[in-house]
């Protein structure tokens, strides 16, 4: 066996093990499946945030925008690396605060709890299912482009076997399994991207070789407004490019979900820095290597798989075995997010809310995996008769739910007055306005990117739509500045304070027992 | 200026160093507020 299938096989083993040694523990609760028990630390929640916001995208459409636009599609870069930066800081600290205290698992029902009105979980589960799903299409067929390429096997045995991976992880080991999986994967990811840049970098001779070429095929490679300068002067598209990746990720279920899983606030000090240095090595270089492509492979047919094509080409062996596992982890770390959120709304938001309130735990975590199992085999079906763009279909799907949520969360810690008016006009103003913009192609007409649009809309209608209807009520306002603030004691107190009140607290627990027996004999 | 005309090279050369920067910032702020908490100063 190749080099390459060795590497690929042991890849593929370390994540069927570590969905396997996290089965029993994700098992033990709803909690435990869904959030793994909110005890993720700073190093795991950044890589597990970055390589769930970065899919196969990164190394397929990343490239390809920079093989067609030159250094224009930088600007997604620029958003992008700082992404992770602004999402930990805006909503870091104040959502894992305020989710804790309303006891939210998932973050449709989070919002339905902060909002406090049903219809906000019926139109935010029926958005993100729609859309997360359209999403997890994308993402499968990336998932067996890429595998049927780099290993030569057919389509629709590269999707099945790929998929299945990911299923069995995720469904056995759950959210744990798919946090720890993706630490593993963010590691393989930017050692494959920075490992195939060092060697594009030395091969044509550097940045500023690079560019002195690009310029002498046609100098508007260079400029920011792209090849022809195709966008020359639209800074509401330049704007919309930057905001989509730089505070998108905020309006992701999947990704917001991150914040409400920390061990504590004091995770998010740690996952900015972890989350912003790795950003800053892996995000620019797909882009860079998009350049290169268009002087090492100028006719290439396919430029979604120009990295693929340098590693294979210029650097075969070991560096390209990275890179499959490499192109695999960025692919398979969104996918198993997308489907266990997709689960954790189907059984959560849906199940346990609308149709058997009542549910033990462990008949939600049944749902919770056969929700999972059901939606990774629709999807390898769906994903089987190919729609025509995967990236079109990320992309749209990634601004929709941005336009859908974004508003809602931010306002959720940030706003007394936002309430569930509010939330619906943003959620389904945000969505209806980048659905419309986008089937229109109304940016061609107005200048103004999709997500841009989408989110002027979403944050209108919040604040007009929190207007009417009823304000939040009183024990909303109080956990509003419960997650606001900081905690009154510290751990050291609390600690404390609770050895020195157990003696007594057990002297009046017998008491109390005593007590109701005696009542109780009493009345017998 | 690694063979970028100048418009491109300043606005988008800095960023990753402004990112840095802001992470940098956010961390140690965060971990002023943090320990504040942990001694009960808050």
């Amino acid at each position: 066996m190749s080099l390459d299938g060795v590497i690929f096989i042991i890849y593929i083993l370390t994540l069927l093990m570590i969905g396997l040694w996290f089965s029993r523990k994700s098992s033990e609760s709803s909690e435990q499946y869904l959030l793994g028990g909110r005890s993720l630390g700073p190093a795991v929640t950044a890589m597990t945030m970055q390589t769930t916001a970065m899919s196969g995208y990164m190394f397929m459409g990343a490239p390809a925008l920079a093989f067609q636009y030159g250094w224009y599609a930088v600007w997604y870069a620029i958003g992008d690396a700082g992404g992770s930066i602004v999402n930990l800081s805006v909503l870091g600290k104040r959502m894992r605060r305020m989710s804790e205290l309303l006891g939210a698992l998932s973050p449709i029902e989070y919002l339905e709890k902060r909002f406090e009105h049903a219809s906000v979980r019926v139109v935010g589960s029926i958005i993100s299912i729609v859309f997360l799903f359209a999403y997890v299409c994308a993402q499968f067929i990336a998932a067996g482009k890429a595998m049927a390429t780099l290993t030569g096997f057919p389509y629709e045995m590269s999707l099945i076997i790929g998929i299945s991976v990911i299923i069995i992880y995720t469904v056995a080991g759950g959210y744990l399994a798919v946090a720890y999986t993706a630490f593993v994967q963010g590691i393989i990811m930017v050692a494959g991207v920075v490992g195939i840049g060092v060697l594009a970098y030395i091969h044509v001779g550097g940045l500023t070789s690079l560019n002195t070429a690009l310029g002498n095929i046609d100098p508007t490679y260079l400029s920011i407004w792209g090849k022809d300068l195709a966008f020359y002067g639209q800074w509401g598209v330049v704007l919309g490019a930057i905001l989509i990746f730089s505070i998108g990720y905020m309006g992701l279920p999947h990704v917001v979900v991150r914040h409400m899983s920390m061990q504590s606030t004091k995770t998010v000090k740690g996952a900015i820095l972890i989350g912003a240095i790795w950003n800053q090595f892996f995000i620019f270089v797909p882009y860079i290597l998009g350049l290169a492509g268009i002087l090492l492979i100028p006719t290439i047919s396919d430029p979604e798989m120009i990295i693929t094509e340098l590693a294979y080409t210029l650097f075969p062996g070991f560096f390209a075995a990275l890179l499959l596992s490499a192109v695999m982890s960025a692919v398979m770390s969104t996918c198993d997010s997308l489907l266990i959120q997709a689960g954790t709304i189907l059984s959560r938001d849906v199940y346990q809310r609308f149709i058997n309130k009542n549910a033990k735990e462990k008949t939600t975590v049944l749902v919770s995996r056969l929700c999972i199992l059901g939606g990774g085999i629709v999807g390898i079906v769906v994903a089987i008769f190919e729609p025509p763009s995967i990236f079109g279909l990320a992309v749209f799907a990634f601004g929709t739910l941005g336009n859908a949520f974004l508003v809602p969360y931010v306002a959720s810690v940030y706003s007394k007055k936002a309430n569930y008016i509010g939330c619906l006009c943003a959620m389904i103003g945000g969505a209806t306005t980048n659905i419309i913009w986008t089937s229109m192609d109304l940016e061609a007409v107005t200048g103004l990117h999709p997500f841009l649009a989408g989110l002027l809309v979403s944050l209108i209608g919040m604040i007009i739509g929190s207007r009417f209807g009823r304000k939040p009520s009183q024990s909303i306002l109080t956990i509003f500045e419960q997650s606001k603030n900081k905690r009154s004691f510290s751990t050291q107190f609390d600690q404390n304070i609770a050895r020195s009140l157990a003696p007594e607290a057990k002297n009046i627990s017998k008491f109390l027992a005593k007590e109701s027996g005696s009542v109780r004999n009493s009345f017998s | 200026m690694l063979g970028l005309p100048a418009e491109t090279f300043w606005l988008i050369l800095p960023w990753p160093f402004i990112w840095v920067g802001l992470a940098l910032v956010m961390y140690f702020k965060m971990k002023r507020e943090d320990d504040a908490e942990e001694n009960g100063n808050s």
